[in-house]
């Protein structure tokens, strides 16, 4: 491949590098790798949680992607439909590993579904700032518990801005349902950071 | 409505999904309630804790990661030719 042909791909927009791609342009088909490599590497990170899973995820994503790629009809984002093949790829991995997909490990099923007095505002504590190292490993310790399926909603939608439409075509899981898992997995979240500032106080909801 | 009814709401309304009458709702109630409050800051300050630590966590995909993936896709283009 020419220097100069590199560069004019680069300046494609995405739709007409998928047509290139589509009539086994590799390069075109590279270039799209290129564009969105550090997006599903990502999110492979915080799915599963280490560099070595997130780096087969990548690989699988776009081989899948690749094969996939004349049934791409162009009506999400590149990006999006990407993600879709992202997200089933880390299920099959989570499912592999045993890590539940819809099942809260918690011995407290309560977080946050009832409320209870003296509930506590901990939001203008001095530790809660990301310069407190503590609170960042609970934070990712925390989202990592979510199970898989509430942790990749909880990251699309409250971390990557994915509309819960969005999600739901992503996923094959009707909004409603879709939003009823953001809002458990905030609960949950909410809770496991309570718990930490408020150890003493008997938090959310019981 | 009763304090856990706000809270099942708390979601669509961080989210800017209530309608008016329930957004007005739930806002009157937040302005009264101390403990629903609360429950509420937490929860925004959950999200934007959470946010902004993944946010900044963003890395580079790891040059022999990248390298890996492209062979084989090559080794891929060459058996979908043949």
């Amino acid at each position: 491949m020419e220097q100069g042909s590199k560069k004019a791909l680069a300046l494609l927009k995405e739709d007409e590098l998928v047509e290139r791609a589509k009539n086994k342009d590799h390069a075109a088909f590279e270039e799209l790798v290129k564009r969105n490599q550090a997006k599903i590497y990502n999110l492979g990170l915080k799915l599963l949680g280490n560099k070595e899973d997130a780096a087969d995820l990548l690989q699988e994503t776009f081989i899948n992607a690749y094969y996939a790629l004349p049934r791409f009809e162009g009506k999400s984002a590149f990006s999006t439909w990407l993600y879709r093949i992202a997200t089933n790829n880390a299920f099959m991995k989570m499912r592999k590993k045993k890590i539940p997909l819809v099942r809260f490990e918690t011995q407290r099923s309560d977080f946050g579904e009832q409320f209870s007095p003296g509930i506590a505002d901990w939001s203008n504590n001095l530790g809660a700032h990301l310069r407190n190292e503590e609170l960042k490993m609970l934070i990712e310790k925390s989202v990592d518990s979510l199970p898989g399926k509430y942790k990749t909603i909880f990251v699309l939608h409250d971390i990557e801005g994915f509309s819960t439409e969005e999600i739901s075509k992503m996923l094959d899981l009707s909004v409603p349902a879709v939003k009823s898992r953001i809002h458990r997995s905030r609960l949950f979240l909410r809770d496991r950071l309570s718990q930490y500032f408020q150890p003493d106080v008997k938090q959310g909801v019981g | 409505m009763k304090c856990e009814k706000y809270l099942e709401l708390i979601s669509l309304y961080l989210d800017g999904e209530l309608d008016q009458v329930l957004l007005d709702d739930i806002e009157e109630h937040l302005s009264l309630c101390q403990e629903c409050m609360a429950f509420f800051n937490t929860m925004e300050k959950t999200l934007s804790l959470s946010r902004t630590y993944y946010r900044k966590k963003i890395c580079r995909v790891p040059k022999n990661v990248s390298t890996r993936m492209f062979y084989q896709l090559r080794i891929i283009y060459r058996k979908d030719k043949g």
